[in-house]
């Protein structure tokens, strides 16, 4: 069995490899996705679907979530090349390693700005003539078609052109069929916009760093698209380890009472109490001792998703006092008590009267909590005990521009990169985070 | 001519045009009289305080045209500087709710003392003096020290004092009182009433009165504007429109006062809702839900004619122009003919008895939450509800009726007596062995806002009690029972798929009574079914649950404060004060010879409509007691006029009266004891 396996990945030329985190990745998809389904039958799902929809500002936020999204998972697709003559396979890659293939393999010695033709540091070179001088060197992989390099900015509004060319036509072309099918304008205007960015990047990206190289001379627009898995793995996961846990506290310690109430707000001051970076560090550290030699990939993604179960336990403790507190409020107005009159059992008021009448407030807070814990993240990287230094995220960038910040000229564009991804991630969160939750709240519905 | 409104109109800028709130209305005010501006919610009252106070919200308010002159000087033209220099010393308005209107972290002295150093540019000294004579004017006892207290000490008959004296620390000359008792008791807007009379006698202050309450109308207005859809549709001097009301909305809405007459008629009401703001129909505004339309109403925009001296009206019934005017005023005025009312006492059979009931809720205090006392909410009250009728329970608030009501259907479990139904002591029962009893009593609360949830459908929330107790054998069947059912109590069937903000208060209710129907229960509890909705719609819900009693034979015990409704409604009655029940019997017994003092003060502090009916009035002083702290012997002696030794000792025995009546007093116990010996004799 084995082998015949090992055989047919040899006829493909690759392995799929599936880590931790892939995993939970494909099970959120596929439990999102069920409950789609299933939602989308309920009348009341549809019309809140349909308000949704009826939103630009939310689904155009939406369109550029889908993007990081589906940077995510190309991100996600795991494999390791196979080949005779390594028939274990080599170092493990994503799609999006092998898309950005021409990028990865662009590395210079160090540091060059955007657009840069020559290197950020002074080196002793030697002249043709045997001279030794000591100046900035060419870069060896972006303008290297350029004879002269003072003729970049026309060479580069040339690509601009170009780009805009190919974007406009394929743009265009989508705009049309959009507009054919009888979809909304907006759509197809986002689709030309999208198409464009896409094609001045291509364009551009073959023979110049958009957004310069970092000290290892990496290409850091590769960088910030590595990125985008890890932002999205803390944001997606830590929010869904922490949500169900904080309502279940919370709803059990408002409406039970009780002892359960004295052992719950127990537990959650006293996790209050502890300062969290601290918490975080003394769990990473003792993770730390217990991971095992491997594949650096492996034991990085092992670290992201231990990562995300201490963020999770560290950060329920405020939305569980939001909730509590609501509940409380909650369990002494009529319609809880008319459920009671009737006797409607415990679990069910609080599944039919109480969840949905907090969901409001996880909603806020999911939301929130996301754009906290993406930034979170570089907080934790700044201290050393992020995600794994090996782990392309936006925290580590930050964390490296830190030290860089000090320098004359100052080295900005791997902050400025990590800020544009990350502003770009966070705000239409934040916006599509409203809409949703104004369409759920039948009170704001419009009809 | 101390303040001229005229032609005033004031829009809100909302999505769908402007709400035209208050759309042309005139009226003056002279000096030391009282104008009582009358109407239901959305009438446009309250707007009209706003403009005149110039408070309106910015920047969605704004005047769209007329003029608010205040002793000759147009407050619209005034810069905003000059506006507020009039504002606490030319006219002070009061609010409805004393609770929030006090601002709760600075002493009450603090408070008063703002207006007295800004307007009146006294020294400190001197407004600390004016102060305390004005919290004396007011009748607050003690009031150096109250000086110094926050408003959460104080009671809420206490606050809306301070807040008249805030209002009156200026001696303005116009005071503007929003709805100003109509958060508190009624013996309590006794006082306030009275006060308010008083410091106008002293001071000629003119105040604009604005109310729904016909009863505080008759009893303290002068002159009364009504209002409709933002528009004056009847303006005369009080006596006149109690006693010829002209307008046809006038007539429906003195017509739907419940009241002890009314009892054989049933109350007249009228159907629909005021039109929204921003889309008032074309002709007359009230032209829906008028039971004399004629087709002109449609076209014809009706102004205020003179009808008789100082009485105008605004309809074409009294338009000379108009020839086709078939319907005279006497018709308009034709009350519903009576008709038998179905008295299903006979039967005599108690459907639920309540022994020595007690709730109790522990005070804890420190660390180690030792109990340090008791709230003795419900104190030992003994009750037998017959089937098929109505107990009225009667009470100020705080006096633990609602809390009576929900240990009765173990909302709240007692903590001693017993409540029995059907032999079965449910105070004995568990969560478990409770459930089949559940179906049979239920309950209806105040708030048609929040007893219903928000986030689930008409038809769930009906369903929801059938599925619980397996009513109806499929989801079908149940959806059919859900759509007879809403049709019972006058609502489309097609409301199951929408939500209920999408409903007015009394639509709500009507949902509220929906759900209690579905699992055909015995016995409903009303708390306060009726008090948070407009006249008009409670006397539609009052017709509907006397409707549903006599088709459906169900039990009500209704919890309320308003008298009128329980003269109307209820066959018997029982008074609570402090946690126990002071006196009961049948309505009529009760409210033609009240016993208890208590009793007594409590029904001649209604505002009567008709103010020569009433007698002479008892006016109690103080406040409630704290039911944590009650008043040794008779809890009601603090406050009683016929006060004697003994009722400081020891609690009164309950003492019948005959056989149906019975108080707990020590006036009548010798009485009692020669009742007694005469039947032994």
């Amino acid at each position: 069995m084995g082998s015949l396996l090992q055989s047919l990945w040899l006829a493909l030329g690759f392995q799929p490899v599936i880590l931790w985190s892939d995993i939970l990745i494909y099970l959120l998809l596929g439990c999102g996705g069920t409950w789609l389904v299933f939602a989308l039958r309920r009348e009341d799902w549809q019309v809140a679907l349909r308000q949704v929809t009826a939103n630009r500002v939310a689904m155009i936020s939406f369109c550029i979530l889908g993007c990081y999204a589906a940077i995510g998972f190309l991100d996600t697709l795991h494999f390791r090349v196979v080949s005779a003559s390594t028939p274990n396979g080599e170092g493990i890659q994503s799609v999006l390693d092998r898309l950005s293939a021409p990028l990865v393999e662009r590395t210079e010695k160090t540091y060059s700005a955007p657009f840069a033709t020559h290197l950020f540091a002074k080196e002793t070179m030697q002249t043709p003539d045997g001279r030794q001088i000591r100046d900035f060197p060419r870069l060896q992989h972006a303008g290297t078609h350029l004879l002269n390099p003072d003729d970049k900015w026309s060479d580069i509004g040339k690509r601009l052109l170009i780009g805009l060319g190919w974007g406009l036509g394929i743009g265009a072309g989508l705009l049309l069929v959009i507009v054919w099918l009888g979809h909304r304008l907006w759509f197809g205007v986002f689709l030309l916009v999208a198409t464009l960015v896409v094609t001045e990047t291509v364009v551009l990206g073959q023979s110049y760093h958009i957004f310069g190289t970092d000290k290892t001379g990496q290409d850091v627009l590769y960088l910030t698209l590595k990125s985008v898995r890890t932002g999205l793995i803390i944001g997606t996961l830590t929010t869904l380890i922490v949500t169900p846990f904080a309502i279940l506290c919370g709803i059990l310690a408002g409406y039970v009472g009780g002892w359960i109430d004295d052992v719950i707000q127990y537990v959650y001051s006293t996790l209050d109490s502890i300062p969290e970076i601290l918490l975080i560090a003394a769990a990473m550290l003792i993770f730390q001792v217990g991971l095992r030699e491997e594949e650096t990939i492996i034991s990085a993604d092992k670290r992201l998703i231990y990562l995300c179960v201490i963020m999770g336990i560290t950060s329920w403790t405020g939305l569980c006092r939001l909730i509590r507190a609501e509940v409380l409020k909650l369990r002494e107005i009529e319609y809880v008590q008319a459920a009671d009159a009737f006797g409607v059992s415990r679990g069910r008021i609080m599944l039919q009267h109480l969840v949905p009448n907090v969901m409001h407030i996880v909603l806020i807070s999911t939301v929130l909590r996301f754009s906290g814990l993406v930034l979170a993240e570089a907080v934790l990287a700044y201290v050393g005990i992020g995600v794994d230094p090996s782990m392309q995220s936006w925290g580590n960038m930050i964390n490296q521009a830190r030290l860089e910040l000090a320098r004359d000229p100052v080295v900005w564009w791997n902050l400025f990169a990590a800020f544009v991804f990350m502003l770009g991630l966070v705000l239409p969160a934040n916006l599509f985070g409203d809409a949703v939750r104004d369409a759920l709240d039948p009170r704001l519905r419009t009809r | 001519m101390l303040l001229r409104v005229r032609d005033l109109k004031t829009y809100f800028r909302i999505k769908d045009g402007p709400a035209r709130a208050v759309d042309g209305i005139s009226f003056d005010i002279n000096e030391g009289e009282t104008l009582a501006l009358v109407g239901e919610s959305g009438s446009g009252k309250s707007v009209t305080a706003l403009s005149i106070m110039q408070l309106l919200p910015q920047p969605a308010g704004y005047y769209a045209g007329g003029s608010i002159e205040l002793q000759g000087k147009d407050l619209l033209q005034l810069p905003e500087a000059e506006k507020r220099k009039l504002r606490g010393s030319a006219m002070a308005m009061i609010f409805q709710e004393p609770m929030t209107s006090l601002n709760p972290v600075l002493t009450i002295g603090f408070q008063l003392l703002e207006p007295l150093l800004y307007h009146q540019g006294l020294t400190r000294e001197q407004a600390y003096v004016k102060a305390i004579t004005v919290l004396g004017q007011v009748n607050i006892p003690d009031p150096e020290r109250r000086f110094h207290e926050y408003p959460h000490q104080l009671s809420g008959g206490m606050k809306q004092r301070v807040m008249i004296a805030i209002a009156m620390a200026c001696e303005p000359k116009l005071l503007i009182a929003d709805e100003p008792t109509t958060a508190l008791d009624v013996t309590i807007q006794a006082q306030i009433l009275e006060l308010m009379k008083e410091l106008q006698r002293q001071k000629g202050t003119a105040i604009l009165l604005i109310t729904h309450d016909v009863g505080i109308v008759a009893e303290t207005a002068d002159r009364v504007a009504i209002m409709y859809a933002g528009r004056i549709v009847e303006s005369a001097t009080c006596k006149q429109v109690l006693a010829n009301p002209a307008h046809p909305y006038t007539v429906r809405l003195l017509q739907s006062l419940p009241s002890g007459e009314q009892r054989d008629r049933g109350l007249q009401t009228i159907e629909g809702r005021v039109p929204p703001a921003h889309r008032y129909p074309l002709g007359c505004r009230f032209a829906d839900r008028c039971h004399v339309v004629q087709t002109a109403c449609r076209t014809i925009d009706p102004v205020l004619l003179p009808i008789a001296e100082e009485h105008t009206a605004a309809c074409i019934l009294y338009d000379e122009r108009q020839q086709g005017r078939r319907i005279t005023p006497v018709e308009v005025r034709t009350p519903l003919p009576p008709r038998p009312r179905v008295d299903n006492l006979a039967t005599g059979d108690t459907l639920l008895r309540v022994e020595g009931l007690k709730v109790h809720f522990p005070i804890r205090r420190g660390i180690l939450k030792r109990i340090v006392g008791h709230v003795k909410a419900v104190d030992g009250v003994d009750l037998t509800i017959a089937k098929g009728k109505t107990l009225a329970l009667v009470g100020e608030s705080g006096c633990g009726k609602t809390t009576l009501g929900k240990a009765l259907l173990q909302l709240i479990r007692p903590t001693a007596g017993r409540v029995v139904v059907n032999g079965q002591d449910l105070t004995e029962l568990d969560r478990q062995a409770l459930h089949p009893y559940r179906r049979r009593l239920q309950i209806i609360f105040q708030d048609p806002y929040s007893s219903l949830n928000p986030r689930m459908m008409v038809g769930e929330i009906v369903m929801e009690g059938m599925t619980v107790h397996g009513i109806g054998y499929d989801r079908r069947d149940r959806e059919e029972r859900v759509k007879e059912i809403l049709g019972q109590v006058g609502l489309d069937p097609d409301v199951r798929y929408r939500y209920p903000h999408e409903f007015s208060g009394g639509q709500r209710q009507r949902i509220s009574i929906a759900r209690c129907l579905a699992v055909n229960p015995e016995f409903i509890v009303c708390d306060e079914a009726t008090s948070a909705l407009d006249v008009s719609v409670q006397a539609q819900i009052l017709n509907l649950l006397e409707k549903l009693q006599t088709d459906l034979g169900l039990t009500y015990l209704f919890i309320t404060h308003n008298l009128g409704v329980v003269e109307y409604l209820a066959d018997e009655v029982a008074v609570m004060y402090l946690g126990r029940i002071v006196e009961r019997g049948k309505t009529q017994e009760v409210f033609q010879n009240p016993r208890h003092p208590y009793t007594q003060a409590l029904l001649s502090a209604i505002p009567k409509v008709d103010p020569h009916t009433g007698g002479e009035k008892i006016r109690l002083t103080g406040d409630i007691p704290s039911p944590s702290t009650p008043p040794t012997g008779c809890h009601f002696h603090p406050r009683c006029v016929h006060v004697m030794p003994q009722c400081r000792a020891q609690y009164p025995s309950t003492v019948p009266l005959s056989a149906s009546h019975s108080t707990s007093c020590f006036l009548y116990e010798a009485d009692a004891r020669t009742v007694a010996q005469g039947n032994e004799i």
